[in-house]
């Protein structure tokens, strides 16, 4: 019953953040100027019509009231109406999810894998050529700007090299899987990035995990190498990396944002964008909160593979 | 180091002195970077060596004055940001018990949060302006540095030297600055060029994102100028590889450059 009570305890515990991160989102809107009201009406509204459609939209109410109000909604999966367009914010969210969440699942397909490879190699060749050539690149990965690694992209394999759409829009009503080479160099700019900054660690992860007794009496043992790796090595490089993976790929959909807009990709950073440009607040709180939600239940999902991978957590939680 | 090693250093020395040089000096040799000097996307010509933008406007114009927010910007919010982080994870990690709880959950909580959401939502209530990106890099940055400082901290303050100051009566501020600081310095700044790099890309971002002033901006010359990538290449690779180069410079030679200096 161990891994029950682990998880209603972080349940809890990820249920406050939530709040604490929808007390901010709220409070963020309440106290920077600006709002609804004056935003959905145009430069030429008077007074009059402003505190008029203040009262229609329901924001002369105390604020404790409408925060008890949205976060009830948001509750029940209700994050409010969009001013600007008068549709419900989900509806408004939901097909740019779909987009972000298909670049996301293919990047992280792409990127688990390779970092894991890169970190490997260069974790257990320390020192070596393939270890400084992968140190090296990925320094420069990490450190050029998404959206300038996917500008260069474009230069080199839309444009010099003409194999790739320069732009990812999806064909008119379908989904990018309809046209799946609209997702290549997208994913290939989260990808450089990805792979280079969880490689490294991974790298440190490995080579944490080489001195470790357990590997050291399978490799004396006389155990292949390979048996070595992937039955000892690799699990003990699950606890230092799940973390960070989690950080990564559920920072992806926020993070997406520039990446997304230099492809012009039909995901949620447009739809934050224009929420932005438009003070269309009650888009930007749902996003917001969405996600948060993401990055801290992939925490969660990180916690329970960490539980899954070392099974001394499962004896000391008892 | 060997003289096969020397040159290549050199040599990315020169190119990062040449891309600071551009973003400091160059709006000071930027005539009118408004201008519209000819047809949209034209290639290079004698008098635009970089051809033009969208507007016709002239590229390399643009290049020399759109870099210099690009370094101030960054640099004073992320000094900013150390400063504050330095001061919180000071509190918890010496004063501990309430203190400490405070500045690990306003942690955790800044952590949480994605940085361009951060941006978003104070662009969607202050507008820009070079208050609100600083504000931005702040509120992203200073929890990594108080992090690492609360922790450094932690152990400094079980050390000898800290206790015996302590005990001879010094004062707790006195403490801190005298002992402390000075042995918690190194790991606290040796990711600086770090952080510096990605506050020079989330300034950049504004612009990219057209959050910008309008005015010139590498960032923004980049999404502003793709479109038009297949006509001339040079407005979006110029300010790329530009803004490339001083990411790499800040993360990679900064670092190096602190871990010499507080060696």
């Amino acid at each position: 019953m161990t891994a029950l009570r682990f998880l209603v305890r972080r349940v809890a515990a990820t249920t406050a953040t939530l709040l604490a991160v929808a007390v901010v989102l709220f409070a963020a809107s309440e106290v920077l100027p600006g709002d609804a009201a004056t935003s959905s009406l145009g430069l030429d509204a008077t007074a009059e019509d402003v505190a008029a459609r203040r009262v229609e939209l329901g924001l002369d109410r105390p604020w404790p009231v409408r925060f008890a109000d949205w976060l009830a909604g948001a509750v029940r999966l209700d994050l409010g109406t969009s001013v600007m367009s008068g549709e419900p914010v989900t509806r408004i969210i939901a097909e740019p999810l779909g987009a972000t969440g298909l670049l996301v699942g293919v990047t992280a397909a792409v990127t688990v894998p390779l970092a894991v490879l890169v970190g490997l190699v260069s974790g257990l060749r320390r020192g070596g050529r393939a270890d400084r050539a992968l140190s090296a690149v990925s320094v420069v990965a990490v450190s050029v700007p998404q959206f300038v690694t996917a500008g260069l992209l474009v230069l080199l394999l839309a444009d010099l090299v003409p194999v790739l759409p320069a732009i990812s829009l999806p064909p008119l009503g379908g989904t990018p899987l309809d046209k799946p080479d609209v997702l290549v160099l997208p994913v290939l700019a989260l990808t450089l990035f990805g792979a280079a900054w969880a490689g490294r660690i991974v790298r440190a992860a490995v080579i944490d995990a080489d001195g470790l007794p357990h590997v050291e009496a399978a490799r004396l043992a006389g155990l292949p190498e390979r048996a070595v790796v992937w039955r000892h090595l690799l699990p003990a490089t699950v606890p230092p990396c799940a973390h960070a993976f989690a950080w990564l790929l559920s920072g992806l959909f926020g993070g997406t944002a520039v990446v997304e807009i230099v492809f012009n990709y039909p995901g949620l950073s447009q739809t934050l964008v224009a929420a932005v440009r438009n003070h269309d607040t009650a888009v930007l709180e749902g996003v917001g909160l969405l996600l948060a939600a993401i990055i801290i239940v992939s925490f969660v999902l990180a916690d329970l593979l960490v539980l899954l991978a070392d099974p001394r957590l499962r004896v000391a939680a008892r | 180091m060997s003289a096969a090693r020397r040159v290549p250093a050199g040599l990315a020395v020169l190119v990062v002195a040449f891309v600071l040089g551009v973003a400091v000096f160059g709006p000071a040799f930027a005539a009118d970077p408004e201008r519209i000097v000819g047809l949209p996307y034209t290639a290079p010509t004698a008098g635009s060596p970089l051809g033009t933008d969208g507007t016709g406007r002239d590229v390399l114009e643009r290049v020399l004055a759109g870099g210099r927010s690009l370094v101030t910007v960054p640099v004073v919010a992320t000094l900013l940001a150390t400063a504050l982080g330095l001061l919180l994870g000071l509190v918890g990690g010496y004063f501990g018990g309430v203190a400490d709880a405070v500045v690990s959950r306003l942690d955790h909580l800044l952590l949480g949060l994605p940085p361009v959401l951060v941006l978003l939502v104070l662009l969607n209530g202050w507008g820009y302006s070079a208050v609100t990106i600083t504000a931005a890099v702040v509120l992203t940055g200073t929890p990594f540095v108080s992090r690492v400082t609360r922790a450094e901290t932690l152990h400094a303050v079980e050390d000898g030297y800290v206790v015996t100051a302590y005990a001879t009566g010094d004062s707790h501020l006195s403490v801190i600055v005298r002992e402390i600081l000075p042995n918690i310095a190194r790991p606290v700044l040796a990711d600086f060029g770090t952080r510096l790099a990605i506050a020079i890309t989330l300034t950049a971002a504004v612009g990219f994102l057209g959050f910008g002033s309008g005015g010139p901006n590498w960032g923004a010359m980049i999404s502003e100028n793709v479109e038009g990538i297949r006509l001339t290449p040079w407005g979006v690779a110029v300010p790329a590889l530009l803004l490339g180069v001083l990411t790499v410079a800040a993360n990679l030679g900064l670092d190096r450059l602190v871990g010499k200096v507080l060696r």
